[in-house]
């Protein structure tokens, strides 16, 4: 048993630092100060494609699909870099269609997409959420019905983030009305430049945009059905479980609370450095010990997938931690800085640019976006701890109270 | 970076789930409690001949010579059935001998230890000083050859249990700084008086008072003036181990709870099928899954020789938190069953409180962090 870094482990660290340092200029930073979850500006977008091109995207992915096999702690170790270097995020077509499509895609379709995602011609927007079907995800009722070598899609989508910038949506349709809900539902990628989508944008309270996606009639190849039709529920879980594990990457807290850290330590306010005070050290160290827990567990996560175990579980347990200790930090952060804590993050006078309040207002989609944490608290309770199913102890007892009703 | 136990420590702890099961339980447990020393020599007995006092003891003293990780996992083992404190205070002993005993002291000493013969104890905090060494008060004064040991000694671990004592005391009361030197004390040495100490966690902690106890230079361990130096390390060590017995509690609990939720019907069905109930254990699954990996990279950083004072205090101040709230968190969950002191949940929630208070609260841990976060 070893928490700390092996030499090879950090080797790679810091090649990758150094590699990230060098190319991340402070155009990109400044692009992505702009716009942190999906940036969008030119040298934000050319890092992007510099990354991938220089093989540092692919280096996870299996030897076969032109990757190297490095181990899920290698790339946590690279994600947490990348954001520690203030480089952007990585797009949930890296983070959740990649790994999912390695895992349950046909030879032909990985050998299809896979160098395309690389070099930059695929980027998805995820379409899984719709008006009437949010956390009860299996409800959703876009449909895909077969029309002899297509499918043809009709329905509406929301919160598709990225949609107004994807080139391909990763969408879950209806493709059996004939079996439980959860059992007729496939996964197809529809580009955007077919007829018949429309996108309408949703500005959110974190600065972020996001969108309602419509589908009139759109066609695509039967090919573009991923996997095994009516297994989309399945494949969902997967995709899920991927996004929960990168919703909760470390790196950002780590940069976030280096911040704090720092301000707290070189800032004088009303005659005493902050780092001074009792109960902002307190505090601090609380913040540290909580991060401490943040990255264990992420890494535990990491370590296990490499030890080939379901980790369904911990996934669930590391989003709802993640997201709840994300919030903790930016409120507990803006109390820390006092009066400057309320600062918009274009103020001049905001400590280390605003990050903290732009946090603040963005963290409560980390607790109900990626399947809400009551839901992921549902889930270490019944898959993890064994307890039982509320719907099914309440169908046995419907079965029941029918039996026993008077004739 | 390799988060598992390796073939052996699996084993390890499978024996020793396997062995106190059979052994130990909560019927024994009052028992033991009920006893004037709190101990059992039937288990103590098949403890050390499994070679569990001789674990972190190197070969060449008579142990086993395994690591922190090792001894972590027979603690958490040990912490899921709360047998007798008297083999942690024991091992204390032994680390203390470890790091600040010549070699003459090293192989009586710690060859007695690991065959069973020896029960140790370590004598720190006093009525006014807990952690600070700088007001600790129990004076060594050098009268006709032989030191005279005067003071108070107070939350003295299973003092009653062991043979001998390892006292802090000061060689030169003069300076506040130093000075602080340790003696071994035979438990039956002229002028100790022991007086038991309520505790809530029911383990046996005593007041000992010195009332000139009179030790040969010998006696000495380590050398004059070194003392804190080497009880500062122990307690660090022991701090983390401890972490792995309260991780040990806490999951157990966490098991006993969701067993009874599956159990307990009300409305017709099982309460764990309840969403409040089903948080509340996902909750308390989340922390004690934390405070496990907290504490095992603190074990496995000592075994490695990387400095580990910030992880230690990280897993301590997040640990005690956890066993406790865990503890009440169960109360709130078993309702009046629980409550009741036939269940063994009580013990759990009084050890827990005892092991949160224990080599230093939260506050206590999280200030060392600050010290630890360069500012």
């Amino acid at each position: 048993m070893r928490y700390d870094f092996s030499e090879e482990q950090i080797r790679f660290r810091d090649e990758a630092r150094a590699w990230l340092q060098e190319n991340i200029s402070e155009e990109v930073k400044a692009e992505v100060e702009e716009e942190p979850m999906e940036p969008q500006g030119p040298n934000a977008k050319a890092f992007l494609k510099k990354l991938a091109e220089s093989g540092w995207l692919s280096i996870f992915w299996p030897r076969e699909y032109g990757g190297k096999g490095l181990s899920t702690v290698e790339q946590t170790i690279f994600i947490n870099e990348l954001r520690r270097c203030g480089g952007p995020p990585l797009t949930l077509t890296m983070t959740s269609v990649v790994p999912t499509l390695i895992r349950v895609g046909t030879e032909e379709q990985k050998e299809y997409w896979m160098p395309k995602i690389l070099r930059g011609e695929a980027e998805f927007a995820i379409g899984y959420s719709e008006p009437n079907a949010g956390t009860d995800l299996a409800s959703l009722q876009t449909k895909a019905v077969r029309d002899g070598d297509e499918y043809v899609i009709n329905g509406q989508k929301t919160w598709n983030t990225f949609g107004h910038v994807c080139t391909h949506q990763w969408l879950a349709c209806r493709t059996n009305v004939e079996v439980a809900k959860h059992k007729g539902i496939s996964i197809f990628i529809v580009p955007m430049d077919n007829p018949g989508i429309e996108v309408r944008a949703i500005e959110c309270w974190g600065d972020a945009i996001t969108n309602e996606a419509f589908f009139d009639n759109v066609r695509v190849p039967q090919e573009y059905l991923i996997g095994e039709r009516d297994r989309g529920w399945e494949y969902m879980r997967i995709a899920l479980d991927f996004e929960r594990i990168y919703i909760a990457a470390t790196g950002r807290n780590e940069m976030l609370f280096e911040n704090l850290l720092r301000y707290c330590a070189d800032t004088v306010i009303d005659g005493e450095v902050l780092a001074k005070k009792p109960t902002v050290r307190h505090r601090l160290a609380r913040l540290a010990t909580e991060l401490e827990v943040h990255r264990l567990l992420g890494y535990r996560i990491a370590w296990l997938i490499d030890q080939g175990q379901e980790v369904t579980k911990e996934a669930s347990q590391l989003k709802v931690y993640a997201s709840e200790f994300r919030q903790r930090l930016a409120d507990e952060g803006m109390q820390l800085i006092d009066m400057y804590g309320q600062l918009n993050w274009r103020s001049k006078w905001a400590p280390f640019k605003g990050e903290l309040e732009r946090a603040y207002r963005f963290v409560p989609v980390e607790k109900f976006g990626g399947g809400t944490n009551e839901i992921q608290r549902d889930i270490i309770a019944q898959r993890g701890l064994g307890l039982p199913r509320p719907d099914k102890v309440i169908m046995g007892l419907v079965k029941k109270w029918m039996a026993e009703r008077p004739q | 970076m390799d988060l598992g136990l390796s073939q052996e420590q699996k084993m390890l702890r499978e024996e020793a789930r396997k062995f106190l099961s059979k052994e130990w339980n909560g019927t024994k447990a009052r028992e033991a409690a009920g006893s004037e020393t709190g101990g059992d020599q039937d288990l103590w007995d098949k403890m050390v001949a499994l070679g569990w006092l001789g674990i972190i003891i190197p070969e060449s003293y008579g142990g086993l010579g395994l690591g922190f990780v090792d001894l972590g996992v027979l603690y958490e083992e040990c912490g899921r059935v709360l047998i007798p404190t008297s083999f942690y205070s024991t091992i204390t002993g032994a680390l203390v001998i470890l790091r600040g005993g010549d070699e003459p002291r090293k192989q009586d000493y710690l060859a007695r230890i690991a065959d069973g013969s020896l029960r140790m104890s370590l004598a720190v905090s006093e009525p006014q000083a807990i952690h600070d060494p700088a007001f600790f008060q129990t004076a060594a004064v050098l009268e006709r050859g032989q030191y005279t040991l005067r003071g108070t000694k107070l939350f003295v671990p299973d003092a009653l249990a062991s043979d001998k004592l390892i006292v802090a005391a000061r060689v030169s009361p003069k300076s506040r700084l130093e000075g602080v030197t340790l003696f071994l004390v035979e438990k039956a040495a002229p002028g100790l008086e022991f007086t038991p100490l309520e505790t809530f966690g029911g383990d046996k902690q005593h007041e000992i008072r010195l009332d000139s106890v009179r030790v040969n230079p010998e006696s000495m361990l380590g050398a004059p003036g070194e003392g804190w130096t080497v009880v500062e390390g122990t307690l660090e060590q022991a701090t983390a181990l401890q972490c792995a017995e309260m991780v040990g509690g806490a999951q157990r609990v966490v098991e006993m709870t969701v067993q009874y939720m599956n159990e307990r019907y009300q409305f017709d069905r099982p309460i764990g099928s309840f969403q409040a109930v089903q948080h509340a254990c996902a909750d308390m699954s989340i922390e004690v899954d934390a405070a496990r990996e907290l504490t095992y990279q603190a074990l496995s950083r000592i075994d490695q020789g990387l400095p580990a004072k910030r992880e230690i205090s990280m897993a301590k101040a997040w640990t005690g938190e956890t066993y406790k709230r865990v503890t009440l968190t169960a109360h709130h969950l078993f309702g009046g069953i629980g409550f009741s002191r036939e269940h063994d949940l009580y013990l759990y929630s009084s050890r827990a409180k005892s092991t949160e208070l224990s080599l230093g609260p939260s506050d206590h841990h999280l200030g060392v962090v600050a010290g630890q976060l360069g500012i």
